[in-house]
């Protein structure tokens, strides 16, 4: 590990001051550590090596050597090589830290590499979990580069494939959607959830598309009951008092309009009929729908049987 | 070596490298707290490391210069190493999804807002437009966490998810966490005397006692999963195609049928709540197998019916 450590930082370093594409060529005959005896075996360390980099955020590209372009070579561009200095505290790092190891992604935590190219901060490893978000970091992270490079993403949705113009990146009610209009139909920007995607593939080219300035991703996701329909109606519901207490917690805005000592009646504003009924079966015979009679009828046809 | 011990290794250098070199010299102790080194040896093995590389010539002027002299280390000839690499797109995204979930929660130190203001000006500016988060967090919440700082026993009445029945239990909290678009209060409890899971949003009551108690070391990272069990029941079902996400939230088998649709197979520990979901499903599903699912089907469609049948 050692000599290959050593190779990969004379690479870089050689890349970072040379100041123009260099062909692999170059590189094997100036760089210490490319002695391999064989063009086969200088190509697979070479191609490892710049891989490697490239997976560390070093953008390793190929531009032509000269005016011409008939040949190219390596270059590392310096004002992509660095990050600017944010400029953090010692305190803002270790609160960074903590919220970096508290928060997961389907287990997977970002590795503490990310805190120490900002300037590393002491702390313990293995704290706590305070939230898992779901879902492949490596994923997400192609899919946030889509979003912030404006590149094209496409992908299987529903057995259909799709071509998407991404704006946003959004995390709601335990799924990760992606806000994009299709390409092509661009008045209607959609919520794609990632866990419904199959085949992504994000398109290389960058800055493909426009994005409208001040998008507000809040205002293409859905709602807890809403989403699928147009119109809101209000259902009126008697829990038992068993789980009375719960239900109301849950329903944001619901209001009692009497109560006793077996059940409490509450006014619960409903624009998801599917997501709605879907909630109150969760309460099993403990909640029954009172009005509106279409919605009663809505949940005895999912009901289903004799009823 | 794995390429991924490379990886981290030399990622590490070159995160360590630029803060000795813009600030002219470090202190031995404070790097190794700062990048996590096991000791001033493991850090000192890198630094050796890093003393024979340098730019094509490799003479005596074109090599890196490490100083260690008593508890200081100075760099020089290495300025091309002056600033850290950028963060990888996963590694943004990693830190302001765990800062901006923090703040969401209302648990963020100010030190971490500043932080991630500080980070989307460099990483993405204008973020909030770019990634959103949703974690909307309930009072409970913050009251759980307090009690369990305090190390105090709660007593919690609980709504049971599965048969709705409430009990009362004493429960030694040990972290309350967001999985899967809920919040979670994991800890020791009483009643069952074992780590048990409970959701926050069916604790009824909670009231603090005054008995104390330790946090095992290291804390529990109980996150919920479901875990297919010998025991477990089994149903077998077809979705149609604007359903069929419910195979890749609940999978075990999956068979597509020519038109379309999949006939799903999947174990589940309890055939009621699987119940609960064919039935919220409605006619998206159809052809349901599988015995005590069927039969806790069954039960739940008369159970229900009896409250809306007219009353005699």
């Amino acid at each position: 590990m050692q000599k290959v450590i050593e190779r990969i930082l004379n690479l870089l370093a050689f890349l970072l001051t040379v100041g123009r594409p260099v062909t692999a060529d170059e590189i094997r005959h100036t760089v210490k550590g490319y002695d391999q005896p064989s063009d086969e075996a200088f190509r697979r360390t070479f191609e490892r090596d710049k891989d490697l980099l490239r997976t560390l955020g070093v953008p390793v590209t190929l531009r032509p050597t000269d005016i011409w372009e008939v040949e190219l070579g390596y270059v590392v561009p310096t004002d992509e090589y660095a990050i600017s200095d944010p400029g953090f505290t010692d305190e803002e790092l270790s609160a960074l830290l903590l919220a970096a190891q508290a928060v997961r992604f389907g287990g997977q935590v970002t590795e503490a590499a990310a805190i120490f190219k900002l300037g590393g901060a002491a702390g313990s490893s293995g704290s706590a979990a305070l939230a898992d978000l779901g879902h492949d970091l490596k994923l997400l992270g192609d899919l946030f580069e889509a979003v912030s490079g404006r590149h094209r993403v496409l992908f299987t949705y529903r057995h259909r494939p799709r071509t998407v113009e991404p704006y946003a990146l959004a995390h709601r009610f335990g799924h990760w959607y992606l806000l994009a209009p299709e390409a092509g139909a661009r008045e209607t920007v959609k919520a794609f959830r990632l866990d419904r995607m199959s085949e992504i593939k994000v398109d290389e080219a960058a800055d493909t598309f426009e994005r409208p300035g001040g998008f507000d991703p809040s205002s293409a996701l859905p709602n807890l009951f809403g989403g699928d329909q147009p119109e809101r109606v209000t259902a009126t519901v008697r829990f038992d008092a068993e789980v009375s207490d719960v239900a109301l917690a849950q329903a944001t805005g619901a209001v009692v309009i009497s109560r006793n000592d077996d059940t409490v009646t509450a006014r619960i504003a409903v624009s998801s009929e599917s997501r709605f009924i879907g909630w109150i079966l969760g309460f099993d015979a403990r909640a029954v729908i009172e009005s509106p009679p279409e919605l009663v009828t809505a949940f005895l046809t999912y009901l289903g049987g004799d009823a | 070596m794995s390429s991924e011990r490379t990886a981290q290794r030399l990622s590490r250098i070159l995160a360590v490298l630029p803060w000795i070199i813009s600030r002219n010299g470090a202190n031995m102790d404070d790097l190794v707290a700062r990048f996590h080194y096991k000791d001033k040896a493991d850090l000192v093995k890198d630094l050796h490391l890093v003393f024979m590389t340098g730019l094509p010539g490799y003479g005596p002027g074109d090599l890196i210069d490490v100083d260690i002299f008593a508890d200081e280390v100075h760099i020089d000839a290495a300025d091309y190493f002056a600033r850290p690499i950028r963060l990888t797109a996963p590694e943004a995204l990693g830190l302001l999804a765990a800062g901006m979930t923090f703040i969401q929660s209302d648990q963020a130190p100010s030190a971490l807002v500043s932080a991630v203001r500080k980070l989307t000006a460099v990483v993405l500016p204008d973020a909030e437009s770019y990634v959103h988060f949703d974690v909307p967090t309930p009072e409970l919440v913050r009251r759980l966490q307090e009690v369990i700082e305090r190390r105090h026993t709660m007593r919690i009445t609980y709504v049971a998810l599965a048969s709705n029945t409430r009990t009362v239990r004493s429960v030694e909290g040990r972290s309350v966490f967001f999985n899967l678009g809920n919040w979670y209060l994991a800890g020791h409890c009483h009643l069952a005397n074992a780590e048990r899971v409970f959701r926050v949003d069916r604790i009824a009551e909670v009231e603090e006692l005054d008995d104390a108690y330790e946090l095992p070391e290291p804390p529990s990272d109980a996150i919920v999963r479901y875990r297919p069990d010998d025991g477990d029941a089994h149903v077998t079902f077809t979705t149609n195609p604007a359903s069929s996400w419910v195979a890749e939230y609940y999978p075990v088998d999956t068979r597509d049928l020519d038109d379309g649709s999949q006939r799903v197979t999947m174990s589940v520990s309890d055939p009621l709540v699987a119940a609960r979901l064919l039935i919220g499903l409605g006619n998206a599903v159809s052809d349901i197998e599988g015995e005590e699912v069927v039969a806790a089907i069954r039960d739940l469609r008369a159970r229900i019916s009896r409250r809306y049948a007219p009353a005699k």
